[in-house]
């Protein structure tokens, strides 16, 4: 079975976000909706894009259950997306957190 | 270098209140992405995988302490405390803030910086030779010319939305060390045919990278200094006439040119220039002294030749110290100075890469072994002009206490890298770390420097950002059924000898591209003539044969 998620970039910093339900927003993917049927995700795809004041370029993901039940992006590129740059950063400075909704 | 005038200043200024409203309007919901997204990338911001990215312009990669200064306190101030310096000589910030970039182009303001043409279908950056001004071959100064293409192509109203974006370079020296032949215009400053005390150009067009890879050509074997302008002018406008619109893959001038081939397009630019060449383009004397004298040397003093001493510290029982001097200081123009590289590729890093600590050292070496200036450039490494020969030992101790005196520049670890599934939303596959374990793989300081001068590009796609066709190996990332896979190219070359390098053979794992670089280097050094045989000579009189029958096993 398929399972898809709804991510896109947050305006305010463009972080990956993805939507969970009743419209908000998360920046974990573990935490986002999965949904198998086609129609919710198209329904929940048009809602997101309609939420541009928060999210930027809203689209479909492919997700999977993982090998400890966590949600997980199928593609190498989402799963980078999901959990940052595979390199350790110079900087030391964390990034501050923002609010996206 | 260059000041701003009350008009530069006014024009930045004015962007930075205009873009300061846009944002403002972007987060309040009044102006959706698709609006916004054109103003942004007017401003040098993209959105990247994880985060807004900013792209701020360098003009020619010359930078003074200052500057540095700033863009060391913006990272630390906005971003996470580091920056990425580009093979077009700006730096990117990887994780700015929508809300903080109008502060961020309000500081670059202050001190004359901005990030305007930094993105979209518009003339770039020009890009220049690192060693303007100081190096020994050269014939002019380059970044004056620069400067005169900065001002024009600034703002151009009618190159505001080409087919595509344009690339310029301009090399004022013997040695092209501006990459001019994989631009969409080189500019090669060359010895006027009928009075050798004056100089012109050589124009070349149509050289690029990417999915269509080409090397420029000859479109003008001499042109007179004052028609500069009004010659580049005419190639702009027949690119922005007959450029392909319909594909953005096919939009470059490359493709142009490659259509109508080089004798069609050069009567089309002969044409519009015949047109245009003797008006109020045309560069006089006083407007080339006015912005020439923004490049004047600065106070040298006089000071005997100390070649002697810098080969001797080469020589000397300090290895690490000779390792340094021999691969990363230049001979400098000027009797007693030396020409200092200093490279952002430590093992281990982000090839590029610079934290705010790093710049700020970088600037106070700058001011304290200089004339306060610093050059970005387009191998990612940064450069300090003017250091006194004598105090080359001090200033290494000094690189040596922030991990800035790798003895890498122009060896098989100066990688040049794109960003790429690291960050980049276009990537197919990582840079970044296959970087990396060629740095950590590939350690030996003896062997690197016995394997002498040799580049390695990497780009994690087909666009080609990390210059793979170019470099003497190149590494191309593909996405293979979700995998990464690494193609090898051998062959490529980005100076006078230009020439794109040619797939060795299948791809590779992301597990086996290191050993396979390492099997590359190994199978040259067993080969080679000598050891004054470059690896990029030995590749174009051996051929493919001897590497791919130790990596495949078959020839």
């Amino acid at each position: 079975m398929t399972l898809w998620m709804i991510t896109g970039n947050a305006t305010a910093d463009g972080a990956p976000i993805y939507l969970q339900t009743n419209g908000r927003w998360t920046r974990r993917l573990a935490e986002g909706l999965a949904v198998s049927s086609e129609e919710q995700r198209d329904r929940l795809l048009a809602e997101a894009k309609a939420a541009e004041r928060i999210v930027c370029d809203a689209y479909v993901i492919d997700v999977r259950q993982g090998a400890r039940g966590q949600l997980e992006a199928t593609s190498l590129r989402e799963r980078i997306r999901a959990e940052g740059p595979t390199l350790t950063l110079l900087g030391a400075a964390p990034l501050r957190a923002a609010a996206i909704a | 270098m260059y000041r701003y005038d009350h008009y530069d200043q006014t024009i930045v200024d004015e962007r930075v209140a205009q873009f300061r409203d846009q944002v403002a309007r972007r987060l309040s919901g009044e102006i959706g992405e698709d609006e916004f997204k054109p103003l942004r990338l007017q401003n040098g911001l993209y959105m990247q995988l994880h985060a807004y990215m900013l792209r701020v312009a360098i003009p020619y990669g010359l930078l003074s302490s200052t500057q540095l200064r700033k863009l060391a306190e913006i990272a630390r101030k906005y971003d996470r405390g580091y920056g990425h310096f580009s093979t077009r000589q700006n730096i990117q910030y990887n994780w700015p803030r929508l809300q903080d970039v109008p502060d961020i182009l309000a500081e670059l303001a202050s001190v004359e910086m901005h990030a305007i043409q930094t993105s979209g279908n518009c003339i770039r950056n020009s890009t220049s030779d690192h060693l303007a001004g100081v190096a020994r071959d050269e014939i002019v100064d380059p970044r004056v010319y620069c400067e005169l293409i900065r001002q024009w192509s600034t703002f151009h109203p009618e190159f505001a939305y080409l087919p595509r974006k344009f690339k310029i370079a301009v090399t004022g020296a013997v040695k092209d060390r501006a990459a001019v032949r994989i631009n969409d215009i080189g500019v090669r400053v060359v010895p006027d045919p009928e009075d050798p005390s004056r100089h012109g150009f050589e124009i070349l067009v149509g050289g690029g990278l990417g999915r269509t890879p080409r090397i420029a050509e000859v479109c003008r074997e001499f042109l007179p200094r004052e028609h500069l302008l009004s010659y580049l002018e005419a190639i702009l406008r027949v690119y922005n006439r007959h450029g392909r619109r319909d594909n953005k893959f096919k939009a470059r001038i490359k493709i142009l040119v490659g259509a109508l081939g080089i004798a069609k397009f050069r009567a089309q630019v002969e044409a519009e220039w015949a047109q245009i060449r003797d008006g109020a383009m045309q560069l006089t004397d006083a407007e080339f002294e006015r912005v020439a004298g923004h490049f004047e040397p600065p106070p040298y003093r006089t000071l005997p030749d100390r070649d002697t001493f810098v080969a001797a510290l080469r020589l000397g029982k300090d290895r690490t110290l000779g390792r340094w001097v021999a691969s990363n200081v230049i001979a400098h123009k000027v009797p007693g100075y030396s020409i200092v590289m200093i490279s952002l590729k430590p093992k281990g890093r982000p090839p590029g890469d610079a934290t705010s600590e790093q710049m700020e050292l970088i600037a106070d070496l700058a001011d304290q072994f200089g004339f306060g200036q610093i050059v970005v450039t387009h191998e990612q490494n940064l450069v300090l002009p003017d250091v006194e020969s004598d105090r080359l030992p001090e200033l290494h101790a000094r690189l040596t206490a922030q991990e800035l005196a790798e003895p890498n520049i122009g060896k098989v670890t100066d990688i040049i890298a794109c960003p790429g599934l690291d960050y980049c939303s276009l990537a197919n596959a990582r840079s970044i770390p296959i970087a990396v374990r060629i740095g950590q793989q590939i350690d030996d300081l003896d062997y690197i420097h016995d394997l002498g001068d040799l580049t390695l590009n990497i780009s994690g796609c087909i666009n080609a950002c990390g210059q793979h066709h170019v470099g003497n190996i190149g590494i191309l990332g593909i996405d293979k059924q979700g995998e990464e896979f690494y193609q090898l190219m051998l062959g490529g070359s980005a100076s006078d000898d230009a020439s794109l390098g040619k797939i060795l053979g299948p791809a590779f794992s992301s597990e086996q591209i290191v050993d396979a670089v390492a099997t590359v280097l190994s199978t040259y050094v067993d080969n080679r003539e000598s050891p004054d045989e470059p690896f990029l000579d030995y590749v174009r009189r051996a051929g493919f044969g001897p590497f791919k029958e130790r990596i495949y096993g078959h020839a």
